[in-house]
């Protein structure tokens, strides 16, 4: 008997029991906390807009100068073999 | 013709006004993560995760239940996961690495809700110690029903189960509670 008081002693101990408020500062942090989320992926979004227009402008720089110095090496090359023609 | 307007106007504040929703429901979230949880600074934690969620995804917020439904099962999968990521941490711990807060890996419960009466702060801290030993499914039916004094059919709703399978779960919980505290009658009967 006295087991069974204990137990219901235990299970009803939240009864009547009032609801616990959150810090008042709760708000300003949940606040602060979206505010720096958005400015965090507004400064990634930059940063990666940055990122590509940098890369593409080394990829554009990097084939058209290659394929420049390719057309004078062909024009060399021609010039030498029509030089070296024996007929 | 007012009245409808009206009734537009408080359905879109009450579903997207960020400051309308905190209002309302911070009590409701932080009472749910301070029961799972039983710590003030982890509840606290949880409840500011669950309202940038609720930030987050508020436009994307299909009515399909309550929002009141909604914010519950957004809190309680979150607290599930802080729980696993602390129980994650403490298998770390057995394989060698150590936590900086030893009290948080040996789990110590001697947590006082602040909402109980001080006569009731013994029983109740060796009740939630005791709601740490059930399954997942079988605390948050527990909790809701006992704790958060919902009716079935609303945590039939939060756990997405049907009324007899919730009735099922609260009937499991309190017999494996009992069976439980019973043997920590012995231990305390022995103090």
């Amino acid at each position: 008997m006295e087991k069974e008081n204990w137990i219901e002693a235990i299970i009803n101990s939240t009864d009547g029991m009032s609801k616990a408020a959150p810090n008042e500062m709760l708000m300003f942090k949940i606040e602060r906390r979206i505010n720096s989320q958005k400015i965090i992926s507004k400064n990634w979004l930059i940063g990666t807009a940055a990122a590509l227009v940098i890369l593409f402008t080394i990829n554009f720089e990097a084939f058209f100068s290659n394929s420049k110095k390719s057309n004078d090496a062909e024009m060399v090359a021609s010039s030498i073999s029509k030089d070296n023609q024996f007929y | 013709m007012s009245s409808i307007y009206n009734y537009f106007r408080n359905v879109s504040e009450n579903n997207y006004d960020f400051n309308n929703i905190y209002t309302k429901y911070a009590v409701f979230v932080y009472n749910i993560a301070l029961n799972y949880l039983q710590n003030t600074e982890d509840a606290e934690e949880i409840t500011q995760d669950v309202f940038i969620q609720v930030n987050q995804s508020l436009k994307k917020f299909e009515h399909n239940s309550t929002i009141k439904t909604w914010i519950y099962r957004i809190t309680i999968n979150k607290c599930l996961d802080f729980i696993k990521f602390k129980n994650s941490q403490k298998r770390w711990y057995v394989y060698g690495k150590k936590s900086s807060d030893e009290k948080e890996i040996l789990n110590h419960s001697n947590f006082d809700h602040p909402g109980i009466a001080i006569e009731n702060q013994e029983n109740a801290a060796i009740l939630f110690q005791t709601i740490n030993q059930l399954k997942d499914n079988q605390k948050t039916a527990f909790l809701l029903s006992k704790v958060e004094e919902l009716s079935n059919a609303e945590i039939a709703a939060i756990m997405e189960l049907s009324i007899s399978s919730v009735e099922s779960l609260i009937f499991r919980a309190k017999t494996n509670l009992k069976e439980k505290l019973s043997n920590k009658f012995e231990i305390y009967r022995k103090k």
